[in-house]
């Protein structure tokens, strides 16, 4: 006999006859009343209640303007629990309904956590759905740091690609601008640690959409590139003669993190930016690309750049000082040329 | 580290993507209460050098042996291991089934000796079911091996930290380790 786990292979525990999810949402709201009493100092005394998901939901948004950090995320841990083993119908009409962003937000991570558990892609529907068509852009925006930390660009495109971060990065309210770029860069970070082709791909594509080139600077700046293909490499080396000066430098940042294959190719972009542009700030980007392409096999290269900003011969130096070290790790090496110069 | 290096550390993070390593949480790995780990640092307390966790609950491709990081992060699954629950094989190096977490600066997360099933792929998710509890590759009895290592040197402070130890539970909802990715 096959036992599986409670939440069983083929969703068969989904069923209403199953009582298991009634007990973790049980379990779950139980622990809420101690915390409620502490959290108002006078210690009443426990009073029996009826737990129920509602009730949680209740008790989320209480404590999502009212109570400590610790409990809000306490809350938010045992709501995460709780939506895993229940049932989703309930939840996916909590998702389609609530007004409080912040709600929302709480609701929606439980419910793209209930996806990445059951591998259920297209549970998040609800949520893509208010991110690209609710009226209220806080509302919109809160749907979308919903996904945070998920890994929301393969839910995206497990759904068909309807809705798209290229999609929403043209969203007319800045707040929703700024959750497509958060998600990007904390699903990069902390979900694919880099690692992974389509985010650092999205990311791209996302900042090329967007007509805000801060936003896009700083996707370019901060997103890995350590797996983009080719394609994406010459779309970067495109961005080296964009009008703002920001993004010259972020797509000069984003070129040093280009894979070994693409180097000589990138490195050869990079020292002609170095010599036709006029921006230091632009100018250092280019030296930074230039060392982490090449780590310490990028000294003659850096060598051969001075003079040609004198004023930025300090920032070749410093460069030349950490790559001496012989240091493996490109945030090693980077700390080290930060501390030798700003 | 000191204050000094923490800015030098921020600075790194705000000059473009450095990968920094950072702490995750680690479940234990099956949905069953009865599960408890067997072996830690050396094998069952008091063997040869292990440094890692082996659960199990005494069962063999009945249990799911599930994602055992806290929220989303990307499997990848090798495979190619015949089912068995009695183990002694060489396939895959004696890791049978298995999936990879790969972090930052060489850290990994590793679950070892799965039998493999419909469920068992290349996936990004939260606590799934990456196929099910056995003994593929150079495994005694069906277990579920993690490791945590960093340049392939497996690590003991993910699980000593959390006070872990033979006999602790290893059931999905308990804390056992907070691996560095």
């Amino acid at each position: 006999m096959r036992r599986y786990d409670f939440q069983g292979l083929t969703h068969m525990t989904h069923s209403n006859h199953s009582p298991l999810w009634r007990m973790a949402v049980l379990a779950a709201a139980t622990c809420l009343l101690p915390a409620t009493a502490e959290a108002q100092g006078s210690a009443p005394p426990l009073r029996q209640t009826t737990c129920s998901f509602t009730g949680m939901v209740q008790e989320l948004r209480g404590a999502l303007k009212t109570g400590t950090p610790a409990y809000r995320k306490y809350v938010l841990a045992q709501l995460k629990m709780a939506a895993k083993a229940m049932p989703p119908d309930e939840l996916l009409g909590m998702v389609a309904q609530e007004r409080e962003p912040d709600v929302l937000e709480a609701l929606g991570a439980a419910l793209a956590s209930k996806a990445g558990f059951v591998e259920d892609p297209s549970l998040v529907q609800p949520l893509l759905q208010r991110a690209q068509g609710d009226s209220d852009p806080n509302l919109r925006a809160a749907a979308l740091k919903g996904l945070r930390a998920t890994g929301s660009v393969d839910l995206m495109s497990k759904n068909g690609n309807v809705v798209t971060y290229e999609q929403l990065i043209r969203d007319p309210s800045p707040v929703v601008r700024e959750a497509v770029v958060g998600n990007l860069l904390e699903e990069n970070a902390k979900v694919y640690f880099g690692h992974d082709k389509a985010v650092s791909e999205t990311a791209v594509n996302t900042a090329l959409a967007s007509s805000d080139p801060e936003l896009a600077a700083k996707l370019l700046r901060e997103v890995s590139m350590e797996q983009v293909g080719s394609d994406t490499v010459g779309k970067l080396k495109g961005q080296l003669r964009a009008e703002h000066p920001s993004l010259r430098a972020a797509s000069a940042t984003a070129l040093g993190g280009v894979p070994g294959a693409e180097s000589s190719g990138a490195s050869t972009s990079l020292v002609e930016l170095y010599r036709n542009e006029k921006d230091p700030a632009v100018r250092k980007a280019a030296l930074e690309g230039l060392a982490r392409l090449g780590m310490s096999g990028a000294r003659p290269t850096l060598q051969s750049l001075r003079g040609v900003a004198p004023a930025l011969d300090p920032e070749i130096d410093a460069w030349l000082a950490a790559l001496n070290l012989n240091l493996q790790e490109w945030h090693l090496l980077l700390r080290e040329k930060q501390r030798i110069r700003k | 580290m000191n204050v000094k290096n923490m800015m030098y550390a921020a600075a790194a993070l705000v000059a473009g993507f450095a990968g920094v390593a950072s702490a995750a949480t680690a479940n234990g790995a099956i949905c069953d209460t009865a599960a408890r780990v067997g072996s830690t640092t050396y094998y069952s307390c008091s063997g040869s050098s292990h440094t890692a966790l082996d659960m199990s609950n005494g069962t063999c491709s009945e249990w799911n042996h599930r994602a055992m990081l806290a929220g989303s992060f990307s499997y990848r699954y090798y495979g190619g291991c015949a089912n068995n629950c009695v183990g002694g094989t060489t396939c895959n190096g004696g890791a049978g089934n298995y999936y990879v977490v790969t972090g930052a600066n060489g850290w990994d997360f590793r679950q070892l000796h799965i039998n493999s099933n419909a469920s068992s792929s290349t996936k990004t998710c939260d606590g799934c079911a990456l196929g099910l509890v056995g003994s593929t590759g150079n495994s005694s009895g069906a277990h579920v091996h993690a490791d945590n290592r960093q340049y392939g040197t497996r690590k003991s402070a993910w699980y000593t930290s959390k006070g872990t130890t033979c006999g602790s539970s290893a059931y999905c909802g308990n804390v056992v380790g907070y691996p560095s990715l």
